[in-house]
């Protein structure tokens, strides 16, 4: 009996879960891998708090205490049936009713569920870990033809990738090194001393460790809607860190458009490339950094970054952190024919980016921002107006209890762009 | 003085202390001011591992600790006011170094909130029991020496658990009817 209306219950949540539009986004094989609650690592997923940014930087693993046998040593103690299912987590994002409103149309329509993905995650050694997305997505946006269009897709999600701890490699070539938790440290014990370097490759967000991550919003996921092969509608996203101009391309064979909302370059939802961080201790100042270098594949050309962030705090039940950013794209996007703004000209354009981050959280209250500045290069001569390519955006989210409240600011609106001479 | 890890084990290690404490005269338990290496070394474990809980001074005021919930979960610990709940001593005294070795070890479980469906039960907690053993106890003498308790106490007592009743028909059906 009792049995019965615990199934009742779990069908009830479930459904529950169904209708509400907001997706969790912890990933729960890490809470059944290590036996720990969400909150542990999250504050509102996803969202990490500051042990949960460690477990990051330690390769998904309990800071100074990593597995010492690695995936063996897991399927010798719990079997392979348990060591497998607490690898895999499972997603599905979306909502049951979306209602649009705008000045022209006023839209109400049944939306079934947007995004599925997979999730396969877990370290593999104390200096080895991978995390891989399977995504299926019944009407992602697509570009072809010349067209948008939406059609269902199948394949690698946002990111895709193996983590290594490098740190036994600068011991080789003579760095003092030491153990702690069945990782190596680089450095003495009382002095500095450095986890690291991580290299992280594969399809990557090398913002996670940037102190206002591109994948940890807490905004509603809305998607690009697009009619008629024409983008109707532009998600919502934090605009600080979307490519901000109008009329470049993407590539030119295809002309597909770089939308003004696309999350660009360091601030790549997931594009591939090869990411180092360390994280540093008595490194000029008694505050731990995170220093990070690293270069991603973005459309024909390819960026390169560095980012620095230093941690304060963590007294007062309170931590903040600050974070800078430089970042070069090398032909990362085309420039439109000046004749024809609606092709993509022989010219490839390169992007600089540079800027700050913050994150300050004092109890249940996270309030992070950005300031990011971009400026075009190399554009041809004879393309006119003004654009503002400065945007900063300032989101907070305060937890109460089951209360969640999230504001968010949207930066100054884009316009049509560009002249900016070329340093060459 | 040569290095005595990997000819001695972890145990034979404190034993050798022990007996070392029996030349000064100090009858009472390890102090962390004999063992000022290993307070260091459990110092930068410390940092790496328990600061987001417990805080940067230990008195558990680390971020993470503010979203824990009060109702459900115990709440990191001030270790310089020596209050812990998680001990094999009497009320008011501080726990031995075995009791801070054993939390370290197992983590510390909770009930959880409704939104922890499934998940309760799961640690708040992590356990440590990865962390090599001379590891979490270099972090146990760290902790030690954030209270001066741990410096100045001469004489640890436990309290005396005894063993549960044995589990009979007649107690049950008596269980039962209460």
């Amino acid at each position: 009996m009792f049995r019965r209306w615990l199934v009742l219950l779990a069908l009830v949540t479930a459904g529950i879960g169904y209708v509400h539009v907001e997706s969790v986004e912890a990933v729960p094989a890490f809470a059944r891998q290590y036996d720990l609650q969400c909150n542990v690592c999250h504050t509102r997923p996803p969202r990490l708090n500051s042990f949960g940014e460690q477990f990051h930087m330690m390769g998904f693993q309990i800071p100074s205490a990593a597995r010492p046998g690695g995936l063996v040593d897991s399927l010798k103690d719990q079997g392979f049936a348990k060591t497998i299912l607490d690898t895999l987590a499972f997603r599905m994002e979306g909502g049951l009713f979306e209602s649009t409103q705008s000045p022209g149309e006023t839209e109400s329509k049944f939306v079934p569920p947007e995004e599925f993905t997979l999730f396969v995650t877990r370290p593999l050694l104390p200096d080895l870990s991978f995390f891989v997305e399977l995504e299926a997505e019944p009407n992602a946006v697509v570009f072809e033809d010349g067209r948008f269009r939406t059609k269902g897709e199948v394949g690698l999600g946002k990111e895709a990738f193996f983590m290594a701890n490098l740190g036994q490699m600068l011991g080789l070539i003579g760095a003092p090194t030491m153990q702690m938790g069945n990782q190596t440290m680089v450095g003495r014990h009382g002095g500095f001393n450095m986890h690291g370097p991580m290299l992280m490759a594969g399809k990557i967000d090398p913002s996670t460790n940037f102190s206002y991550p591109t994948n940890r919003q807490l905004i509603a996921a809305t998607e690009t809607e697009v009619k008629e092969g024409e983008v109707e509608r532009f998600p919502v996203v934090p605009y600080a860190f979307t490519s901000k101009f109008f009329g470049l391309f993407k590539d030119r064979d295809e002309a597909e458009p770089q939308l003004v909302t696309d999350q660009v370059m360091y601030n790549t939802p997931g594009a591939p490339g090869a990411d180092f961080h360390a994280m540093l201790n008595n490194f000029l100042i008694d505050h731990p950094q995170i220093i990070q270098v690293g270069f991603l594949r973005e459309n024909d050309g390819w960026d390169a970054y560095a980012a620095w962030r230093v941690d304060f705090g963590e007294r007062g039940q309170s931590a903040f952190s600050v974070s800078a950013l430089i970042n070069w794209g090398f032909g990362v996007d085309w420039a439109p024919d000046p004749a024809n703004h609606a092709r993509p000209s022989d010219r490839r354009v390169d992007r600089l980016r540079y800027g700050l981050a913050a994150n300050a959280r004092w109890k249940g209250l996270d309030v992070y921002g950005a300031l990011i500045r971009d400026q075009v290069f190399d554009l041809p001569s004879g393309l006119g107006g003004e654009f503002d390519r400065t945007a900063p955006c300032v989101m907070g989210s305060r937890v109460m209890g089951k209360d969640q409240r999230v504001w968010r600011c949207h930066s100054s609106r884009p316009t049509f762009a560009t002249v900016m001479p070329s340093p060459r | 003085m040569p290095p005595w890890k990997g000819a001695l084990s972890v145990e034979d290690r404190w034993a050798v202390i022990a007996y070392q404490h029996t030349f000064s005269g100090h009858q009472g338990p390890h102090v962390p001011w004999e063992h000022p290496e290993m307070v260091q070394m459990g110092h930068d474990i410390y940092r790496m591992a328990c600061v987001p809980c417990h805080g940067l001074d230990g008195r558990g005021d680390g971020s993470v600790g503010a979203t824990l919930s009060p109702n459900r979960a115990p709440q990191p610990r001030d270790f310089t006011a020596g209050l812990f709940k998680l001990r094999s001593t009497p009320s008011g005294e501080l726990p031995t170094t075995a009791d801070l070795f054993r939390t370290v070890t197992e983590g510390i479980r909770s009930r959880g909130g409704p939104l922890t469906f499934g998940l309760s039960g799961y640690r708040i907690m992590p356990s440590f029991r990865h962390m090599p053993e001379e590891q979490r106890l270099e972090v146990v003498e760290y902790v030690k020496s954030l209270n001066q308790g741990f410096w100045t106490r001469q004489d640890v007592k436990t309290v005396p658990v005894p063993a549960p009743p044995p589990e009979t028909p007649e107690r049950i059906a008596r269980g039962r009817q209460h």
